[in-house]
This record gives C-alpha cells, structure tokens and sequence, in this order.
C-alpha cells in the first residue's frame, strides 16, 4: 500500500528521471546539430576553395588560428590569406572535397577530422590524392571558426572515420 | 598579447604536461599515455592515418618492442589558451640511433588539449613530417 510520502517520494524521482532523460535527449540533439553545422560549414568552404575568394578564408579562418601545412610548415593567418590567390593561379583545376568526417562537439568548440579527397590535373591526366586533416573550430560571437589546423598527405586506402 | 591568471596557469599546465609526456615516451609507459590522452582523442600520425585510443595505446607495444633508443623534445611552441581549452603547436624533434649513427627527424605537431574534471587531457593530435629547416612563425 502507498503512503503519502512514498507517493511524494515515487513523484520526485519520475520527475527527476524526466529531467535526466531531457537532459541527455537535449544533449545528443545539440550534437547532432553542432555536427550537422561544421559538415556543413566543412563542405561549403572546400567548395568555395578553387574560386580564391579571400573572403571565404578570412570567414572561416580565426584571426589567431595555428595552421601547419602538409609540408610540416605552420603558417598564421596572413599567410593564409596571401596564398590563397597564389594557389588559384597555379592549381585553377583542382578541387576539393571531405569524406570520413568525424566531428567530436565540445559545448562552444569542437574537433573535425576528415580526409581531403584532392582531384587535380597532371600534365592533361586528372589524379586524386589524399590528405588527413583535423580542425579545431571555436564558437565565438555565434560563429564557427577555425582556431588550429593541420594537413597530412594520407595514404589512398585510410578510407576509415572514427567516432 | 596580454594574458589573464587563468590563461596563464592553463599555458603553464599544459606545457608541463607535454615536457613530461615527451620525456616519458621513449620509455613506452602506457600509463603516460593512458594519461595524456582522452578516450575520445582523434590522433593522426605523421603518416596520414587517423587512430583511436585504443589504436595509439596499441602502437606504444609495438615501439617498445623494436628496442628503439629515440628521444623527444619540443622546440618552437606556440600555446594558445582558450576557456576550458588549450592549443599548443610545437616542433618536435626525434633523436635515435641506426647502427651508431645518430639521426634527427622533425615533425610539427598540433594538440588540443580540453580540462575535464580538473584534468587537462587531448582531445586532437595532429602530427606531419617537417624539414629540419622549418623554424616557427
């Protein structure tokens, strides 16, 4: 037979229970949406790389972002940016796009990785190469940006995403 | 660039941290990098491929078993402390020995580091094969 108080206690802790899973239901809704933001945001700079839109780097770089070349070189953002024209000119065919991403959502920041499937023209033959890459984007004012990057030529057969 | 308190002890952490993590690498201590590294860190070695926890905590087995004498430092760090979250780019030079002879490889590395719990651990390792001339900026 049920008492008042465990009629009381039993309604705490269905309350309680509620709040826990509207919590976690909360949270996985937000990651899935931080998620769907940078493949998004991902896809649409790779896109727009080929045209050498400097504005297009200056919005998805952060003024403070750390970015190391495939070479092994780290460059800041002016860098970036006074590249980007001199690789439009001298790779106008080559473009760019993500597979195998994986995003890791950490409330205002979060970590991508992913391979760069580079299509490019050698000598009137179309090749594909591979490059690894992790970014490390920051939610400041509203806006993803990017805050560290880094390359690495990949294998053809490192086709894997991690969770 | 004027730093608070807290970026300044968040900076000083994590280089302590990646100093003795270095340090204990060449001794294949699985208990460092159990440490070291989160259990939802995204690794990518210098050869391109994207690792786990449990594939990086693999392949520190393998490294003690080839009996390699390698050390490793860091040089030219560049750390950039965000709330909660710190970035840290550095140089890192590997010193071993093949048949007497020594030999040096560099490599830039990128890691972002996240406190949980109180506990400063990586959550991305970014590593790519440098020349021994690449200097900072």
């Amino acid at each position: 037979m049920h008492t008042a108080k465990s009629i009381r206690l039993h309604s705490v802790r269905s309350t309680a229970l509620m709040l826990v899973l509207a919590f976690t239901t909360s949270c996985a809704s937000n990651h899935d949406q931080v998620t769907r933001d940078l493949t998004k945001r991902l896809q649409d700079f790779l896109a727009a790389v080929p045209r050498g839109d400097k504005q297009v780097f200056e919005d998805f770089f952060a003024d403070d972002v750390i970015y190391t070349r495939s070479a092994g070189v780290t460059v800041n953002k002016a860098e970036i940016i006074k590249n980007v024209g001199v690789r439009a000119a001298n790779e106008p065919a080559t473009t760019f796009a993500a597979d195998n991403i994986t995003v890791h959502p950490y409330g205002d920041m979060a970590v991508v990785n992913f391979r760069l499937v580079i299509h490019s023209e050698n000598k009137g033959q179309r090749e594909t190469t591979y490059n690894r890459n992790t970014g490390t984007f920051l939610k400041r004012n509203g806006k993803w940006q990017v805050v560290a990057w880094q390359s690495t030529k990949a294998p053809p057969e490192d086709a894997k995403a991690i969770k | 660039m004027l730093r608070n308190r807290n970026d300044v002890t968040a900076m000083r952490a994590v280089l302590m941290l990646l100093r003795d993590f270095l340090a204990a690498v060449a001794q294949g201590d699985k208990e460092v990098f159990e440490r070291f590294f989160a259990d939802d860190v995204i690794y990518t070695s210098s050869a391109g491929v994207t690792m786990d926890k449990a594939a990086v905590m693999k392949t520190i087995g393998a490294h003690a078993e080839t009996g390699s004498k390698a050390t490793y430092r860091a040089e030219d760090i560049t750390v950039h402390p965000y709330e909660g979250m710190v970035v840290v780019n550095f140089r890192m030079v590997m010193d071993d020995e093949d048949d007497g002879r020594r030999e040096t490889a560099c490599f830039r590395n990128t890691g972002t580091f996240l406190k949980r719990s109180g506990q400063w651990q990586v959550v991305a390792w970014h590593a790519t094969k440098a020349s021994p001339e690449d200097v900072a900026k």
